[in-house]
């Protein structure tokens, strides 16, 4: 499903230029949950970014469903982006002025689904990830955990092929975290999602099949893990 | 749903926007107030000149409209600016969600047009409703009246202010369209906050700069003041120069300086929330300089066009009294040619008789060979008006009546002849910068020789012997009668006192007579030249032509105010946002919310307060100044002015100092401070 080759991202900080990512090489399967850990700076945020061409690669391959990201414009990674990936970030990045079936309700809107079918998909969705109760309430109104629930009911809900999520618990308590990644494990297996995870929390290890280790970027640690 | 979520946006946002959204309104309502000017003859009865100069009026304000809307235009790019830095993360997202980066700009563009829309319709409401209580102001301030009483509307005026906002409008999204697509999607999503603090730096060299920048403004005052304001204009600009860079340098180094003396008194320092806000202040005034700076300057010009403006009003329509005392006048050009003949008698020849008008009196003006160049040479640099004439290089004779004429003019008008002395010779004046020079050449028993003969001067008048649109006559000479017989008559002056019950009439018959003087030849080739005014022609210009320059102050005046006010509030409430962290920590460590509301206050306090006190310093300088300055100004006109300025700034500078609290308060609710 992704296939990283010699993925190189530089940046410069004052007068230097510093090599964030050197050289990545990464293969992820389809319906494969992949966590990726790593110290603060090890690069696995940029990693990411570049990985979902929010950020353009410095040099190497980046192949997603058999798309090359590294040659389309800003536009078509905008087009890519709506069709393939879903995103869940640490601090949810809901919409404020949108209610949760809304904010669900957002991709669908670009993808130009008409009004009553992607209704009823963002209700299915919010269900899926058990706020059935909560459609008409703002973010303000809900609490944490179910702030999450809404963005990974707003990521999963074009059915994206690829779901990244940067720390997707960073912002939780440690009760409310493990909920969450038994949701999104339950919906990686039902749902046959490729799930690549960047964290700095050891519970979800327990979740990935596959744990990378990143330091100073470069891949260096690679543990595969049976299913939980 | 772009069009739902835009309208969201805008209704989330409305307590950043509504002074946003204020400040276009009122933009509209005064854009449409002073552009519908032009309407306001439909309901008041002004003569021929007074639409002449409302014609006038309405191409001024048609070209300070475009300026204005430049001056907006700026205003709402630069505040778009700071919307836009606010929202990078939610258009990133957006981005990231798969909208396109045209799809994004639809949402700021309808963003755009449901504010400017909303702004526009109000504006326009409140423009309309204000036309009326213009029709007023300006009946008043003209001099003419209201002949009936309807609801002013043009529809004209609404398409002109919606064509030049719509313009404006369509600008700044073309801006906004071009910032947009200059950001990465990285960027937006990451949009990290301005670093809040700065330690200051270099605080010996900023102090020594302080130091420097104050003196540089005291010796730019007195250079002005030095100067004389209108004839030496280097040095007076070199001045304004000192004082401009010496206060922008003073602002500058002085928020290093301030903070240092307050770290240094340690015990108000560290008392209460003190810290925080002088740290605070310190950190906004540094960052945004050059935006106080300007703000000052735009007050300081608000401050003093509000002020003197009105005073200059009523010190030129005060000055008319002087220089139009009759109720007409008509000089009798070809004296040279006809020396015997009187004014009366010329007219007649004319078929115009002076009887038919009222009662009048002649007065002969003879030219004497003393020219003003010799006459002031040691004044030539006393004031302004004997710089020009030196500075010029004319050489005009000084002009001369006899007594009898004299004191018969002052019987004539119900005034005190004089008594003139053998050998002596009185000045008469109408030009008030005179006034001093004539005195010391009274005081100092000075000595003219007129024609191979020595007069002493022995008195003074500030008197007119004939009406004028401004006072020209530097100096006449009132000379014995005996002294005046060998002189060449000049001219022959008739000023007329009309009856009052007919005056109206007469004023018109008058200027038909007038007319006819250019349009008949038969005037001119037979039996002379003939010139003459009345005091309403004198009166209606004159007050046209200061109302004319007084609505353009008021009209660039308060918009300045409001854009002014306008950019100090988007930089409190833009802080709010990367205030919020700061203040969750206070309250963690035991801050009250009271603690933060008043630390609040005294930030949005400073921040509003430390500008408009620059402004007003130099204002308190500058209005003496030009009243020492300026003729016939004094310190009485400037009461009501004053109390009008001030009563003007308290409710739109303090009305939006305190909406700019308020909405902190409230942005901090909204963003969910805990506790508040």
């Amino acid at each position: 499903m992704i296939q990283c080759r010699d993925i190189h991202k530089a940046f410069p900080i004052g007068k230097e230029t510093v090599e964030i990512l050197r050289g990545i090489n990464l293969d992820v399967a389809k319906g494969e949950f992949v966590a990726i850990v790593g110290e603060s700076g090890s690069g696995k945020s940029t990693f990411l970014n570049v990985l979902s061409g929010i950020m353009p690669t410095d040099q190497g391959e980046m192949i997603i469903a058999d798309a090359h990201l590294e040659q389309m414009n800003e536009n078509e990674l905008a087009l890519f982006r709506r069709g393939h990936l879903g995103f869940i970030f640490q601090s949810y990045n809901l919409l404020p002025q949108l209610s949760a079936i809304e904010n669900v309700e957002m991709p669908l809107i670009f993808a130009g689904v008409p009004k009553a079918e992607r209704r009823q998909q963002a209700k299915t969705m919010l269900s899926k990830v058990g706020l059935s109760e909560r459609f008409d309430h703002l973010p303000s109104e809900l609490s944490g955990g179910q702030q999450q629930r809404v963005a990974i009911a707003r990521a999963l809900v074009n059915n994206p092929q690829v779901i990244l999520a940067d720390e997707p618990t960073g912002n939780l308590d440690s009760k409310t975290s493990i909920e969450i990644l038994d949701l999104l494990k339950q919906l990686n297996r039902d749902e046959g999602m490729t799930f690549v995870v960047v964290t700095h929390s050891h519970v979800v290890y327990e979740y990935a099949d596959r744990l990378i280790e990143m330091k100073d970027g470069l891949l260096v640690k690679e543990e595969q893990k049976g299913e939980k | 749903m772009l069009r739902q979520l835009a309208w969201r946006n805008v209704r989330r946002s409305i307590t950043t926007y509504r002074l946003y959204f204020l400040t276009l309104s009122v933009a509209v309502s005064l854009f449409y107030l002073f552009n519908s000017l032009g309407d306001q003859q439909q309901i008041i009865d002004f003569s021929q000149m007074q639409l002449e100069i409302l014609a006038n009026t309405k191409q001024a304000l048609g070209v300070v409209s475009i300026i204005v809307t430049i001056v907006l235009g700026f205003l709402v790019v630069y505040a778009n600016h700071f919307l836009l830095q606010q929202r990078k993360k939610e258009f990133g997202l957006y981005l990231t969600l798969g909208m396109g980066q045209r799809q994004v700009l639809k949402i700021l563009w309808l963003e755009t047009c449901y504010v400017a829309g909303l702004a526009l319709l109000v504006g326009i409401v409140i423009g309309i409703l204000g036309t009326q209580v213009m029709s007023l102001i300006t009946s008043q301030l003209f001099g003419a009246e209201i002949i009936t009483y309807k609801f002013v509307f043009s529809l004209m005026t609404i398409v002109k202010t919606i064509m030049y906002f719509v313009l404006m409008f369509v600008t700044v999204a073309c801006i906004n369209a071009w910032r947009f697509s200059r950001y990465q999607l990285r960027e937006l999503l990451v949009a990290k906050q301005r670093s809040q603090i700065q330690e200051p730096k270099q605080i010996k060299a900023k102090a020594l700069g302080f130091v420097v920048s104050i003196g540089s403004v005291a010796i730019g005052y007195s250079l002005i003041m030095s100067a004389d304001l209108i004839m030496n204009i280097i040095v007076s600009g070199l001045g304004a120069c000192l004082v401009l860079g010496g206060t922008v340098g003073s602002l500058y180094t002085g928020t290093t300086v301030t903070l240092e003396y307050f770290r240094k008194r340690k015990s108000s320092y560290f008392h209460s929330v003190n810290i925080v806000v002088i740290r605070q202040l310190f950190y906004q005034f540094h960052l945004n300089i050059a935006t106080i700076s300007i703000v000052s300057l735009l007050l300081f010009a608000t401050m003093t066009t509000l002020a003197l403006g009105f005073s200059y009003k009523d010190a030129v329509e005060a000055n008319l009294q002087r220089i139009a005392p009759f109720d007409a006048t008509i000089v009798f050009q070809n004296a040279v040619e006809y020396p015997d003949m009187s004014a009366a008698e010329a007219l007649l020849q004319a078929d115009v008789n002076l009887d038919d008008f009222g009662q009048y009196d002649e007065i002969n003006l003879y030219r004497t060979r003393v020219t003003e160049n010799d006459f002031f040479a040691q004044y030539q640099n006393a004031n302004s008006t004997l710089q020009t004439f030196f500075n010029h290089g004319a050489t005009v004779n000084i002009s001369a009546v006899s007594v009898s004429d004299y004191n018969q003019l002052m019987d004539f008008q119900g005034k005190t002849p004089i008594q003139l002395l053998d050998n002596h010779v009185a000045l008469i004046s109408n030009v008030s910068d005179m006034e001093g020079v004539l005195a010391e050449l009274v005081k100092a028993q000075t000595s003219v020789s007129i024609e191979g003969k020595e007069y002493t001067v022995q008195t003074y008048a500030m008197e007119s012997i004939q009406n004028e649109n401004y006072g020209r006559d530097t100096v006449i000479f009132v000379l014995p009668d005996e002294a005046i017989s060998g002189f060449e008559k000049q001219q022959v002056i008739a000023n007329l006192s009309l009856n009052p019950a007919t005056a109206e009439q007469t004023v018109i018959q008058l200027q038909q007579v007038q007319a006819e003087f250019f349009d008949n030849p038969r005037f001119n080739s037979e039996t002379g030249y003939f010139t003459g005014i009345t005091k309403a022609e004198i009166y209606q210009e004159t007050t046209g032509q200061t109302t004319l320059w007084l609505y353009v102050g008021i009209y660039i005046g308060i918009v300045s105010l409001v854009a002014s006010v306008t950019v100090l509030a988007i930089q409190q409430l833009i802080e709010v946002n990367q205030s919020r962290e700061r203040y969750q920590a206070l309250k963690r460590i035991g801050v009250t919310q009271a603690d933060i509301k008043k630390m609040i206050r005294y930030q949005i306090g400073f921040y509003f307060g430390i500008p408009l006190l620059l402004a007003t310093i130099h204002t308190a300088i500058t209005i003496p100044l030009v009243i020492t300055n300026v003729p016939d100004m004094n310190f009485e006109q400037l009461l009501n002015p004053l109390v009008f300025t001030f009563v003007l700034f308290v409710m739109i500078y303090g009305g939006y100092s305190y909406m700019t609290y308020t909405s902190y308060c409230q942005i901090l609710k909204e963003k969910n401070v805990k506790g508040w």
